[in-house]
């Protein structure tokens, strides 16, 4: 299931990795420590010319885990 | 579609003929009615010469001149985009894509640039290449190493030229891909084609 997130016009922090490699900020590393149930996060995209953020999961969220998923694109852009 | 009388200037010699005027290539369409006749295609710039009294037979005029002669810088598409896009997936995702008109048959010179980022923290997992009609891959996968004196993380200027042979509409598109669940930036991509002869 894709989740668009428009009007996004600063370059949004995906995922950043430590010097070793391994995950130590953004959406994917949020994704992962967050108590969402469903962490199947596929990638995400975005796009400065047309200010769209889409972050695309494996299944489709339940109601609590997408409010969980809007608090941490919140705080990664 | 009118019937008229126009001067016409082949090569090195002034033509008087009967020219018709019409959209697209004549072929298949329009009936010429004596040898010699011409068809000015309006939609691409193109004139024809009929070599039979049927529909059939029209000959793009291509002229004699430097250059490739009269169809040289015809069919010019230019497109970008300037802003920049990151992206986590490791399936390639489409930064931009021209779509051409309907192409005479003919070669043609694409060119292609955009500024790839690195990461010195990082090896080389990000990639782009330009692609043909979502099938053939002309350029790539590119993926770029940051030099011992390189900032931490920046942008390469990749881009270069190929010449193509190309009849119909087609589509291009430059793509990019991370392969190892970080971030690949691309920005400033823009393609361009035009007709060579």
């Amino acid at each position: 299931m894709t989740y668009d997130y428009t009007n996004i016009e600063t370059s949004p922090n995906l995922s950043s990795a430590d010097i070793n490699g391994v995950l130590a900020s953004g959406i994917h590393y949020d994704v992962e420590n967050s108590a969402m149930t469903d962490k199947t996060l596929e990638y995400c995209t975005w796009h400065e010319d047309t200010q769209l953020l889409i972050v695309v999961f494996t299944g489709t969220l339940s109601g609590a885990d997408k409010a969980l998923l809007d608090g941490i694109v919140t705080d990664n852009i | 579609m009118a019937n008229e009388f126009h001067k016409n200037l082949v090569g090195n010699d002034l033509h008087i003929a009967r020219t018709q005027v019409g959209s697209g290539d004549p072929n298949g369409s329009v009936t010429a009615g004596i040898i010699g006749q011409f068809f000015y295609d309006t939609a691409n710039d193109n004139l024809y010469v009929a070599e039979a009294a049927d529909d059939s037979s029209w000959v793009e005029v291509t002229g004699t001149g430097g250059g490739g002669g009269g169809v040289f810088g015809t069919q010019y598409t230019y497109v970008a985009s300037e802003g920049e896009s990151s992206t986590t997936s490791s399936t390639f995702q489409q930064k931009l894509r021209m779509t051409t008109g309907s192409l005479p048959s003919g070669d043609y010179r694409l060119g292609y640039q955009w500024m790839q980022n690195y990461d010195r923290s990082k090896s080389a997992d990000n990639e782009v290449r330009v692609e043909q009609d979502d099938t053939t891959q002309l350029v790539g996968p590119v993926q770029v190493i940051a030099k011992i004196d390189d900032e931490e993380q920046g942008y390469y200027l990749m881009g270069g030229f190929k010449k193509v042979t190309l009849s119909g509409v087609h589509t291009f598109d430059i793509d990019f891909r991370e392969t190892n669940n970080e971030t690949t930036r691309i920005k400033q991509a823009r393609l361009e084609l035009w007709r060579v002869t």
